[in-house]
């Protein structure tokens, strides 16, 4: 985690904090939050390594936690 | 000001939703009553409770930061860079025309548009790179795009200028390198096409001189295919060459001449080159397992899968659930692979109805009656939808198969798209040629979709009616096959896949099912046979099918 900056780690904590503790409704859903969730973790790497910018790490987070949300 | 100084809670950073009011409701019998509407992207927000509302405008995160121009480079170059610049076969000539600059190691590459420095790319002799913070993405020496019938598009700037020194001009790079392969890169990745698309819409032949690696590979292949195969060229290089710039170092300016000259189509005029899909069938054997795309439906997959470049005709006795068919493939096809559609679905406008249907199947859950889904889920469930599906032709009042393509073509190239339904074939305007019959104009148009999926790499899909329904001897209604569809028998002969989609109910068995009655591609798409899938009308979901005493059994 060392390599993590303060930037992203705080937004990601900030969003996690906000989000309530609802079960997925449907079992597609929770599979396309998967999908998302794994493609944030590699936009993230991406990110660290500075190959995308951080409105495109913001936007795919942002995408993963609403399809958490349905 | 921001929301979190008001006491607003919000879970989102963009767009709108609903929340609890810091005002009124910790003093509400109903203190979980989310009564203050937010919109985030325009810092507006109001209680329907107590009326408390206001904006934050002033203050609020913009989304979208404001585009910056950062400043001309200094051009005043030390010996060292010119030199630099001159072992990798650059004259002193070429750097001056392109105004490169130098600044505390950094060598700058500046992005002219309009006559105007819009962006800085700079890198150091050890290649790592940098761009100006906030610039406007565009392409390297957009300019000389401009109104060209040719452009080149190289993968990075020193390819670019080696292509200048060989005396072209018409060469432009993209500015943030190439894509890793098989990954799936986002639109923003592609924003500087944006800018340029009305110069490469306009031009003839668009040469796609990228590096000779497997990123260089994808970034061609992803670039070709947003701005249409018919007129995209590619190069080769000498084995030991990888770009540009080491042909200019390893053999000079004339092999540069010899490979533009020598750059070949793609393989889209009937006419395909052993060398042509080489290395496409050397991956095919390689990968025999390799096959289409599951549906989401696992008693489909023996029947139907889903590959690219291929167009599947879908018919049904009326009220079958053609339709519903198609949309909730469509969605699982977003669910599972992240795919993107532009779709013509003329029954289902105003396009407000065919989007709560929509969402109903993407959330698994009701759009209607007592139990509805929430309106904040319905707001995420858009917002994802809104990334993967486009509605076509919702403003003319006679919609035609060109202009559907048209549109397919422009949204294909600013976002990617993956498949394309024409929902149904009967409300779109036919419009035949001079002595053209129906049969001749039916081949002609399914020919012309078939390139179109080709050349694209695009799954089309084609709802058709049939002529009449016909009954058996119990009158129960017969299973229409594509061959009676209206219209013509090359419904079936040039579709690669046919689907029937038929509901059978009798004291038994309740299902629907999806007969498939031809698979061009039977090795990677499945067999003809019948595929039994049960439908849920509350949230108008398809799923497995089981038979009642099957049921019982979990």
């Amino acid at each position: 985690m060392e390599n993590i900056s303060n930037k992203t780690k705080n937004h990601y904590f900030k969003e996690m904090e906000k989000m309530p503790n609802k079960p997925p409704s449907d079992y597609r859903m929770k599979r396309m939050a998967r999908r998302l969730h794994k493609d944030f973790d590699r936009i993230w790497l991406l990110y660290e390594k500075g190959e995308v910018t951080f409105v495109e790490w913001k936007k795919s987070l942002h995408k993963w936690l609403q399809a958490e949300l349905i | 000001m921001t929301f979190d100084e008001l006491g607003i809670n919000l879970r989102h950073s963009s767009g709108q939703e609903k929340t609890q009011c810091p005002k009124c409701s910790n003093d509400r019998r109903k203190s979980s009553d989310q009564c203050l509407s937010v919109n985030i992207d325009e810092g507006v927000y109001k209680c329907h409770h107590c009326g408390w509302k206001g904006s934050i405008n002033k203050t609020r995160t913009p989304i979208g930061r404001p585009i910056v121009k950062p400043d001309e480079p200094l051009t005043d170059l030390p010996k060292e860079v010119i030199k630099w610049f001159g072992d990798r076969g650059i004259s002193e000539a070429v750097v001056g025309d392109a105004g490169i600059g130098y600044k505390d190691r950094w060598i700058q590459f500046p992005f002219y548009k309009g006559g105007e420095v819009v962006n800085i790319k700079s890198r150091t002799s050890d290649k790592q790179y940098r761009q100006s913070k906030d610039a406007e993405k565009c392409f390297y020496r957009f300019d000389h795009m401009v109104g060209m019938e040719a452009v080149i598009i190289t993968e990075g700037e020193m390819d670019a200028l080696s292509m200048v020194q060989a005396g072209y001009n018409n060469v432009v790079s993209v500015p943030d390198g190439a894509i890793a392969p098989n990954s799936n890169p986002s639109d923003r990745k592609f924003s500087y096409l944006l800018s340029a698309e009305e110069h490469l819409m306009g031009a003839n032949t668009v040469i796609l001189a990228m590096d000779d690696d497997p990123s260089g590979h994808a970034m061609r292949d992803e670039l070709s295919r947003r701005i249409g195969r018919e007129k995209c060229y590619r190069v080769t290089y000498p084995t030991d060459c990888k770009d540009m710039n080491e042909v200019l170092m390893k053999y000079g300016e004339d092999k540069i001449t010899e490979i533009i000259t020598d750059a070949h189509p793609y393989p889209i005029d009937g006419v395909v080159l052993v060398s042509d899909v080489l290395e496409d069938a050397i991956d095919l054997l390689n990968k025999p397992d390799s096959k289409g795309l599951s549906t989401g439906w696992s008693g489909l997959d023996e029947y139907y899968r889903v590959s690219p470049s291929e167009v599947t005709v879908v018919t049904g006795v009326p009220n079958m659930g053609k339709s519903e068919w198609i949309d909730a493939l469509m969605v699982n096809m977003i669910q599972d692979y992240g795919w993107k559609f532009g779709i013509f679905s003329a029954e289902n406008f105003p396009v407000k109805h065919h989007l709560l249907k929509l969402v109903g199947k993407f959330t698994g859950q009701a759009f209607w009656g007592d139990e509805r889904i929430d309106e904040e889920t319905a707001r995420n469930s858009m917002g994802l939808l809104n990334d993967h599906i486009k509605f076509i032709g919702t403003q003319e009042d006679s919609v035609t198969i060109e202009s559907i393509l048209d549109q397919a073509r422009i949204l294909n190239f600013r976002y990617g798209l993956n498949g394309l339904i024409i929902d149904p074939w009967n409300t779109v305007e036919h419009k035949f040629r001079d002595s053209e019959n129906e049969t001749n104009y039916v081949s002609r148009v399914l020919a012309s979709l078939n390139t179109f999926a080709k050349i694209h790499e695009i799954h089309i899909w084609v709802v058709a009616h049939p002529r009449k329904m016909e009954s058996d001897n119990n009158r129960k209604v017969v299973v229409p096959t594509p061959y009676d569809i209206s219209g013509s028998a090359n419904f079936y002969n040039k579709a690669d896949n046919c689907i029937t989609v038929h509901r059978h109910k009798d004291e038994d068995e309740d299902y629907v099912g999806i007969h498939v009655q031809k698979i061009r591609f039977q090795y990677k798409n499945g067999y003809t046979g019948i595929g039994k899938l049960s439908y849920n009308i509350r949230n108008g979901k398809y799923g497995e099918y089981f038979k009642q005493d099957e049921k019982s059994l979990f």
